[in-house]
């Protein structure tokens, strides 16, 4: 009985290992797998031992058909090794010892006598078991850097193989035991054990595989899913890694498609192997064999030149992915050894990476909507905050114009409420006075939020001109004396000369609102540091106090329209525009303000604008007026240019189209330098420069040809200063310039000492006008402190200044050897008619005065005496 | 200035606002108004001062003020911790704050009666004789 259940067992496993040959064997032939046909070699020598084995059963074998089984089973170690060498890196000592051991068995057995003496029996299957565990070594060592369904493979194959040693080592015991029934049932039990194990570990049936596949698809998703990713690359980034470990490849590159259709790399795992600028899939048609690995070298010439020599070996599986709805990328693995893979596996992968395509727009979509709410969010925020500044600055503004208009509206009711004397009222002067100062408050409120609308609107026209910052800052503070005096503020400068490129109107408006800033949050007897600074490209203007600070989260909101930070319970009368009025203004010169400070110890504001090419070291950069060039040109793209790179050098710049133009603007309005050129529409450059020169007006002012037309001789010949041929070099011009401006007479300095405000306005306006350098105070002292600073060319003076009177003035003035030489004129008002228009002209001296109706051109003789002998007439002096 | 003349308390930052006030006053066309005793204090401080001090029919009331926002002092007043033992005098809000909701905010901290700024002379002296028949 037991003969028969052994002889059974001996079939099914001849019949297990044959149905693996065959299986093996029509794959290998179907594909031309080298893989597979490995695994066919390694079933070979098992079945041909089988059937061998199977068939002495039945009939007596002659004795060679013996050798030649045998001969094959004892390759099955070294078959087995060179299977595991395709998977994994075999040190080839290894395989050369196995191969020694094999063919050492084999001569022992076709040596030996026959039948096989028991030490042969031991020999040959003491190096079948040594063989064996080798290879089965391999294999598991390949098994542990594998996860999943391939591990699980790989181990089998490991476990089979060593129990295919077990079984051959019981062959030879039981052999050389005369053939024991139970050791022999027990080797034909382990051959059939092995046939299953071989099975599942090279060709398991489709069943198998199915569920193979599914713990790898369930295990691929599972980590796709748990992993967290927050872009829709780091998707793409965990699909490249999960690719990696499940398949065992060296390196992994997938490729999405552009929407030029060309393959662009999204993610790596293991070396970055960057694929070939605009792969398409064209270039990869070598490589598609039906999922079945090629080596590099078989993909083209192109890839390998590409991807280095290094690499040609490597097996290279291209595998198409398709990403729902109509993508088609792919992945590409890169391998120095094959791996145990179906199609149907690695049909799998690509469809996984289908699903991580699916995840990855999810993710990005889902990204995009987070920052679409929290851009919502921000804005909602950003817009609640401008609604409820908004309201809060009209409540503010509100009140800020209803408190000066209570002032006003109430005083002079007051007035109306006087006793009427006849078509008059008697009231007291100080109620006019309320009344004027109330409706000054109104007018400086009005027109901040009219600035700062048209700053909004971007309609605020800057006339930039060279300016000295220093002296304009050094006027802003003579001005503010008494409110510094009121407060006991003590104020340090540190005023360096340095000349911005600003509208000086705009740029005190921002040193002013510092300023006042300043003085307003600094308590009594505080400190204020004003300083000015030449740095680089840059004038720097710096307003420090030490007053109450900004706490730092308040820092970026004080720039903001309608913000009063700091305790609502404490704040200061004040718009809340002055600040950001200030920042628009600053910003709108190309500069910039930043703000630095510490709660309880101080601000520090710091104005950065951009500085003035100086156009002279000397005396004319002391013009804060600009420097203005009359350029005549007929070509609009020439006058541009030469327009543009004046105005770079700090010039003020006109132009005129034709030559009739060009002296028609010269004679309204001299400039302090011509620019010609000679083909003019009209009378030409040289007609204009005879007309220019034969006005006495305007002879003295330099002209200068930038033309096409070569005739230099011609040109300096009819009195030009130079003459450049176009293409004119910039610098050249510029400098040109600078020395004939910088030779002419500088404006006229003049101090104007009046304490009505409307008034010394009007002076001080008209003189500008025409070219004067104006200092203007309110105050009587400050005016004396004033012209003790010296280089004034006249002083223009109220007699009536409250608190030092004009005559006291002209005495001291008189007395001061700085100021002796200076010419004085006394304004004396009388009712009604108490204003003066004055101008004058810088180089030419013209001026019209009037004074209280007594006469006019007072002006013109002092400043041209002065002008003219440049030493002071006391003669002239106005003295009532 | 006898004891019945009325005394009123301007409690206001801005000494313009204070010569106005009293100018206006002065010279008011009502006698009680003309003859009325104008205290001033320019902080609530100084008018925690005076109204725990001085007998006062009226508080002219000043909401801007730099030690605080006067209604502070309205609702002290009501709540009796200032001016304690003195005669409860009417309060007015004067103010250039004149939202709904700066008018509720009035009410609520116990102002008796508003006055807009910016105001006629007439309107300030019919207010101020309003509150002190009141009284």
């Amino acid at each position: 009985m037991s003969i028969g259940w052994s002889l059974l067992i001996l079939l099914a496993a001849e019949c297990m290992f044959a149905a693996l040959f065959v299986r093996a064997a029509v794959g290998y032939l179907r594909r031309r797998d080298p893989l597979q046909r490995d695994v066919t070699l390694v079933f070979l020598p098992c079945t041909l031992w089988f059937a061998f084995a199977l068939t002495r059963q039945l009939h007596a074998m002659p004795s060679w058909v013996s050798v030649v089984t045998q001969l094959a089973l004892f390759a099955q170690p070294y078959l087995t090794l060179r299977l595991a060498a395709r998977l994994r890196e075999v040190p080839r000592w290894l395989d050369l010892a196995t191969l020694a051991a094999y063919l050492g068995t084999a001569a022992l057995l076709i040596v030996a006598e026959r039948p096989l003496h028991d030490s042969v029996w031991y020999l040959a299957a003491g190096g079948f078991v040594l063989g064996e565990v080798a290879a089965a070594w391999m294999l598991f060592g390949k098994a542990c850097t594998r996860t999943g369904a391939n591990r699980a493979r790989l181990t089998i194959a490991a476990a089979t193989t060593v129990l295919f040693a077990m079984m051959i080592s019981t062959l030879a015991i039981g052999t050389v035991h005369d053939n024991d029934e139970a050791l022999i049932g027990t080797y034909r039990t382990l051959g059939l054990i092995c046939g299953l194990g071989y099975l599942i570990a090279f060709a398991p049936p489709r069943l198998l595989r199915r569920a193979f596949s599914a713990s790898t698809a369930q295990s691929v998703s599972e980590k796709l899913l748990r992993e967290p990713v927050d872009s829709p690359e780091q998707v793409w980034q965990t699909y490249a890694e999960i690719m990696r470990l499940e398949t065992g490849a060296d390196a992994v590159s997938v490729l999405m498609p552009r929407p030029d259709g060309r393959l662009a790399p999204i993610a790596y795992a293991g070396p970055r192997l960057t694929p070939p600028e605009g792969l398409s899939f064209d270039d990869l048609t070598a490589l598609i064999r039906a999922g079945q690995p090629a080596r590099l070298r078989e993909g083209g010439d192109a890839l390998v030149e590409h991807y280095g020599d290094d690499l040609g070996d490597d097996f290279v599986t291209l595998l198409s992915m398709p990403v729902p709805p109509d993508a088609e990328g792919a992945v590409l693995l890169f391998n120095r050894h094959r791996g145990l893979f179906s199609d149907d596996d690695l049909r799998l992968f690509a469809l996984l990476g289908g699903q991580a395509g699916i995840l990855a727009e999810r993710v990005a979509v889902m990204a995009a909507q987070r920052r679409l709410a929290a851009e919502l969010g921000e804005s909602v925020e950003a817009l609640t905050r401008a609604s409820a500044a908004k309201s809060a600055f009209l409540a503010n503004m509100s009140h800020e114009l209803r408190t000066p208009l209570n002032a006003i509206i109430g005083f002079s009711d007051l007035m109306r409420m006087e006793e009427p004397d006849g078509d008059r009222r008697r009231v007291p002067a100080e109620w006019v006075e309320h009344i004027h100062t109330s409706g000054r408050h109104l007018l400086g409120l009005i027109n901040d939020i009219l600035d700062l609308a048209k700053v909004e609107a971007g309609r605020l026209e800057l006339r930039l001109a060279p300016l000295r910052v220093d002296t304009a800052v050094r006027e802003l503070l003579t001005g503010l004396s008494p409110l510094l005096t009121t407060k006991s503020l003590t104020v340090v400068t540190e005023l360096a000369p340095a000349t911005a490129t600003a509208d000086r109107v705009r740029f005190r408006q921002i040193v002013e609102n510092l300023l006042s800033n300043a003085i307003k949050f600094t308590p009594e007897g505080g400190r204020l540091t004003v300083s000015s600074r030449r740095e680089k490209d840059t004038v720097l203007v710096t307003v420090a106090d030490t007053g109450i600070g900004i706490a730092p989260a308040d820092q970026d909101r004080v720039f903001e329209e309608f913000q009063q930070v700091g305790d609502p319970d404490k704040q200061r009368a004040g718009t809340g525009l002055g600040l950001a009025l200030t920042k628009r203004l600053v910003e709108a010169h190309g500069g910039e303000i930043t703000l630095a400070s510490v709660p309880g110890q101080g601000s520090s504001f710091r104005v950065r604008l951009p500085g003035a090419a100086v156009v002279s070291s000397t005396t004319s950069a002391d013009t804060d007026q600009g420097v203005r060039v009359l350029l005549v040109e007929d070509d609009p793209q020439s006058a541009e240019l030469l327009r543009t790179q004046l105005e770079h050098a700090g010039y003020q710049v006109d132009v005129a189209g034709t030559g009739e133009a060009g002296l028609t603007a010269a004679g309204a309005h001299p400039p302090d330098a011509i620019v010609l050129d000679v083909a003019l529409p009209g009378i030409d450059g040289f007609e204009v420069i005879r007309r220019l020169k034969a006005d006495p007006r305007l002879a003295d002012i330099p002209v200068f040809f930038a033309t096409i037309i070569d005739e230099r001789p011609a040109g300096l010949a009819l009195g030009a200063s130079d003459y450049f041929v176009k293409p004119v070099e910039p610098a050249a011009l510029v400098s040109a310039l600078a020395r004939s401006v910088a030779a002419r007479p500088a404006a006229p300095r003049v101090l104007v000492v009046d304490h009505d405000d409307t008034i010394r306005q009007a002076i001080e306006d008209g003189l500008r006008a025409g070219g004067a350098d104006v200092v203007a105070v309110a105050d009587g002292k400050d005016g004396l402190a004033m012209s003790r600073e010296g280089g004034f060319d006249l002083i223009v003076c109220d007699m009536q200044s409250p608190s030092v009177d004009g005559f006291s003035m002209l005495a001291a003035i008189e007395q001061d050897p700085a100021t002796r030489q200076t010419p004085v004129l006394g304004l004396a008002a009388t009712a009604g008619e108490a204003s003066l228009v004055a101008t004058v002209m810088a180089g030419g001296v013209v001026a019209t005065a009037m004074a209280g109706g007594a006469g006019a051109d007072k002006l013109a003789p002092l400043l041209g005496v002065r002008s003219e002998t440049n030493d002071g007439a006391a003669g002239d002096k106005e003295n009532p | 200035m006898t004891a019945e003349n009325p005394r009123i308390l301007l409690v206001e930052d801005e000494e313009l606002n204070r010569t106005l006030v009293k100018a206006v006053l002065s010279r008011a066309a009502i006698e009680a108004v003309r003859d009325a005793e104008v205290l001033d204090a320019g902080s609530l401080g100084a008018a925690r001062t005076q109204l725990n001090t001085e007998d006062v029919d009226l508080v002219l009331l000043d909401m801007n003020l730099p030690d605080g926002n006067g209604l502070l002092l309205a609702s002290e007043l009501a709540s009796g911790s200032v001016g304690a033992g003195r005669r409860k005098p009417a309060v007015v809000a004067v103010t250039a704050s004149v939202l709904p909701q700066d008018r509720a905010a009035a009410l609520e901290a116990g102002c008796d009666g508003f006055l807009d700024k910016p105001y006629a002379a007439a309107d300030l002296v019919a207010t101020v004789a309003e509150y002190l028949r009141r009284g």
